[in-house]
């Protein structure tokens, strides 16, 4: 079920219109699970086999964690099933192909069979979202949820259960304890956030989707400049398809009386790649942070220990994106932007010399060069693009004006967002009018047919 | 807790990355505007902006028969100017006959003034006319309405849409959505709720149009990436046509030139019909608006049935005439003509078509309608 569709607003209509006469009773947990697997399983319904088991494991787990002396053994055990999942269902055929390869190139005459795994939507998320609990218990830094029901609405959770923000049970299981209270701020929020998500998602993703799709479809067909702006097209595409289901999603738990943290702040305003990855995904990334560079000493050890937990950490990130090279490649050469960031923030030069602007440029530019691994459809396409690119190859790029035309009025917005201008932005005339034309924009280009969020996939 | 600061509101991080953050105040008043935006302002503007040319003759064109923004203007100015108001399907609008000789042009021709409006659609069966009627004919009002029923749509269950057989319909977006929704009609949820939106705000019925007429019936974002250089306001500022003045050129000729066969239909009885109970739904509310109704069934090339079905379809034709007759409604059965005015199993030629018009112009129905005529031309003169 996509925000964006007739069946979710009269799902959610009914839902919320259940949900706030149940709100004062013991029903409120089991109606919000009953709807987190019914928009869950709107999908598939084979998935909700998943998503129980996983979610029955990691609770008995956490269960076992709060009285059971052998603790290191459950922790170890819930990750591994976790990762199993995730191993199985998103990872086998990439591993069993890759052996493949190798068996060939090695001339080793053994036939692996290739498995014909469907990917369940979001299992990147949840899992993710399940171990945080685990380690969480493991460390003490959370009480064990005795109630399963309520473990499972956390895991469960619609609005954000498919693609995040990946929320840590010390954020929800607490709102899930109390009894809501939904105030009238709560629900203008909830619309304000959710109207700015549409707006994202269904003019502008969608519309920059048209002409990246179209240039990406064929590289070898078009000229630099075409794959040059596809690029930055990309870039503000899966911006605005993320952060607007964010948003979306942000709104609609918001309404709930449920607040789900920021997921995205500004990240093309970035001046190095750390503080890029502080702004992108900031679930994602601090799940990473928590979870994987920190147990790996993070910054408190020697310098070439720090570059190594650094760019481990973004390949494993890259990793996490998709079962293929590009990822792996995209989340190195975030490392090492991540490492040469560092680098450069050691020199007086680029600390106090550099202009703000001219940083944010670079960063943007780097990013940019990121994502033509993210998007192309394989490595040797993301190989044959940034051939393309500097090759000078001439053409007309085709870029519909206005597209740019929003994209840069969009930029410009941000931009003024964050200056010393944004007062303008402040009024309340400036607020209203905005809002009624992201709507009307919403409605007149908005296509029949709903695109899919880009990282439902993952 | 509503009593918020302006500066508190726009928290800026906190609340979203660079989200437009609104209090519930400011949200309803949004939504007002968008309301008001949605239903009067473009619409009424656009009404008022957009010019159209409906010459002597008109007929809406087969390229904009499924605009029914068009139709909509079309049927509000020929309710203005004509007393009388053809309805149908392809056979009333014209499908192998240039304008000069559709049926409605005959009756202008014959009574030697322009009473007669052709606000026919093709593939407009009696189910979508009553959606067309419904929503998009609201205006016609206390007029000579000659309403045409072609028993061709009784022809099979998947046209008579009493199939359960998923069909594709003509005119899907003039059909019930939810409630009477036909069986065989089986579009998902989605495009049924677009379907209901587009009838009931106009903005969404004014954005079909405008796709449809200036963006060559294309996504606004597809026209606007094939197009990459081009001012979308400009391509609004074009001149339109809207009216049809050629001939269909795929037959021009009669159907045993084009080796149409005979065909064996088994025509679904009256009262088993999904198509003829919308047909008398019509009349109902045509009725009910005022308009002086007179039928006209047919006609359908007996020529081209084989004899099994030939009978079959005169005892639907006395059947047909026999429930008109208890609604009180005059029916005109179209004549039966020579095998060489037809162009296939029901639409005339254009010799056809002048048979038909002489039957209509003997039951004397159009003669109130043309008194009428005169008396406003002299007052006007007067005037």
């Amino acid at each position: 079920m996509l925000f964006h569709t007739w069946t979710f607003l009269i799902f959610f209509a009914v839902f919320l219109s259940v949900y706030t006469l149940l709100m004062q009773t013991k029903w409120r947990i089991p109606w919000l699970l009953l709807a987190s697997y019914v928009f869950y399983g709107w999908w598939n319904p084979l998935f909700l086999i998943l998503i129980v088991y996983a979610t029955l494991v990691d609770w008995f787990v956490g269960i076992r964690l709060s009285v059971s002396s052998k603790r290191k053994s459950w922790l170890v055990f819930g990750l591994c099933n976790n990762l199993f999942l995730l191993g199985f269902f998103k990872y086998a055929g990439f591993f069993t192909e890759n052996l493949q390869f190798l068996f060939t190139i090695l001339h080793i005459p053994v036939n692996v069979p290739v498995p014909n795994i469907f990917l369940p939507v979001g299992i990147s998320f949840f899992t993710f979202q399940s171990m945080s609990y685990i380690i969480d218990a493991y460390r003490n830094i959370i009480p064990t949820e005795r109630s399963l029901m309520r473990y499972a609405a956390y895991v469960a959770l619609f609005p954000q259960m498919v693609a995040g923000p990946i929320e840590r049970a010390k954020a929800i299981l607490p709102q899930l304890h109390k009894t809501p209270v939904i105030t009238k701020i709560d629900i203008s929020d909830g619309i304000s956030l959710f109207v700015t998500g549409l707006f994202k998602k269904a003019v502008m993703a969608d519309f920059l989707a048209v002409y990246v799709d179209k240039v990406y479809g064929s590289p070898d067909t078009f000229s630099s400049a075409a794959l040059v702006f596809a690029t930055y097209a990309f870039a503000w595409q899966i911006y605005f398809d993320f952060s607007g289901y964010t948003d979306m999603a942000r709104g609609t738990a918001r309404m709930m009386g449920i607040k789900l943290m920021l997921n995205f702040n500004n990240p093309y305003t970035a001046v190095d790649i750390g503080d890029f990855w502080r702004r992108w995904h900031i679930s994602l990334s601090s799940w990473f942070k928590d979870y994987v560079y920190i147990p790996m000493g993070g910054n408190k050890t020697v310098k070439y220990k720090i570059w190594q937990n650094v760019f481990l950490t973004m390949l494993i990130s890259g990793f996490w994106h998709g079962a293929a090279w590009t990822y792996v490649i995209w989340g190195a050469l975030n490392g090492l932007g991540r490492l040469l960031s560092l680098g450069f923030e050691k020199t007086d030069f680029y600390v106090k010399k550099v202009p703000k602007i001219i940083k944010q440029l670079i960063v943007f530019h780097f990013i940019c060069l990121t994502w033509i691994f993210f998007r192309a459809a394989s490595l040797s396409e993301a190989l044959l693009i940034i051939k393309r690119i500097f090759s000078c190859i001439g053409g007309n790029a085709q870029v519909p004006m206005v597209m740019l035309l929003l994209t840069v009025a969009i930029w410009g917005y941000q931009l003024i967002f964050n200056s010393s201008f944004s007062k303008v932005l402040e009024h309340r005339v400036c607020r209203v009018g905005a809002a009624v034309l992201a709507i009307i924009l919403v409605i007149a280009l908005s296509s029949s047919v709903q695109k899919q969020f880009i990282y439902f996939q993952f | 807790m509503e009593n918020i600061k302006e500066k508190d509101i726009f928290a800026g991080e906190e609340f979203s990355s660079n989200a437009v953050r609104l209090t519930s105040r400011e949200i309803i008043a949004a939504a007002v505007m968008v309301v008001v935006a949605l239903f009067l302002l473009f619409p009424m503007t656009w009404r008022k902006l957009e010019p159209f040319d409906y010459g002597k003759n008109f007929r809406i064109a087969e390229k904009y028969r499924d605009d029914y923004w068009a139709f909509q203007s079309w049927a509000d100015a020929a309710c203005k100017k004509y007393p009388v108001i053809f309805l149908g399907d392809s056979v009333i609008w014209g499908m192998y006959s240039d304008n000069e000789s559709s049926l409605p042009t005959k009756i202008n021709a014959a009574v030697g003034m322009d009473i007669a409006a052709n606000l026919a659609i093709d593939g407009l069966h009696s189910l979508a006319l009553k959606g067309l009627l419904e929503n998009y004919a609201t205006g016609i009002k206390n007029k000579t309405v000659v309403l045409h029923f072609n028993p061709l749509w009784l022809n099979s269950p998947e046209y008579d849409l009493s199939g359960m057989e998923p069909a594709r319909p003509h005119h899907p977006r003039l059909l019930p959505q939810f409630i009477g929704k036909p069986k065989s009609y089986d579009e998902d949820f989605c495009a049924r709720m677009d379907v209901v939106k587009e009838k009931t705000v106009p903005f969404f019925s004014l954005l079909n149009h405008i796709r449809l007429v200036y963006f060559g019936n294309s996504d606004f974002k597809e026209w606007m990436t094939e197009h990459p250089y081009s001012n979308p306001v400009k391509e609004l500022l074009k001149k339109v046509d809207y009216c049809e003045r050629e001939k269909n050129k795929n037959s021009v000729v009669c159907w045993e030139q084009n080796n149409i066969t005979k065909q064996n239909w088994t025509w679904i009885p009256l009262e088993q019909s999904r198509q003829w109970s919308a047909f008398l739904e019509v009349l109902a509310l045509l009725k009910k608006n005022g308009n002086k109704v007179m039928v006209l069934a047919g006609p359908i090339n007996k020529h081209m049935l084989t004899d099994e079905s030939r009978a079959q379809y005169e005892q639907l034709q006395r059947a047909i005439t026999e429930a008109l007759k208890n609604q009180g409604v005059p029916c005109v059965l179209a004549p039966d003509m020579p095998s060489e005015v037809y162009a296939d199993a029901s639409h005339p030629l254009e010799k056809g078509y002048s048979i038909i018009a002489a039957a209509l112009i003997k039951t004397g129905v159009f003669d109130e309608a043309a008194r009428q005529a005169i008396s406003r031309r002299v007052a006007l003169n007067v005037k």
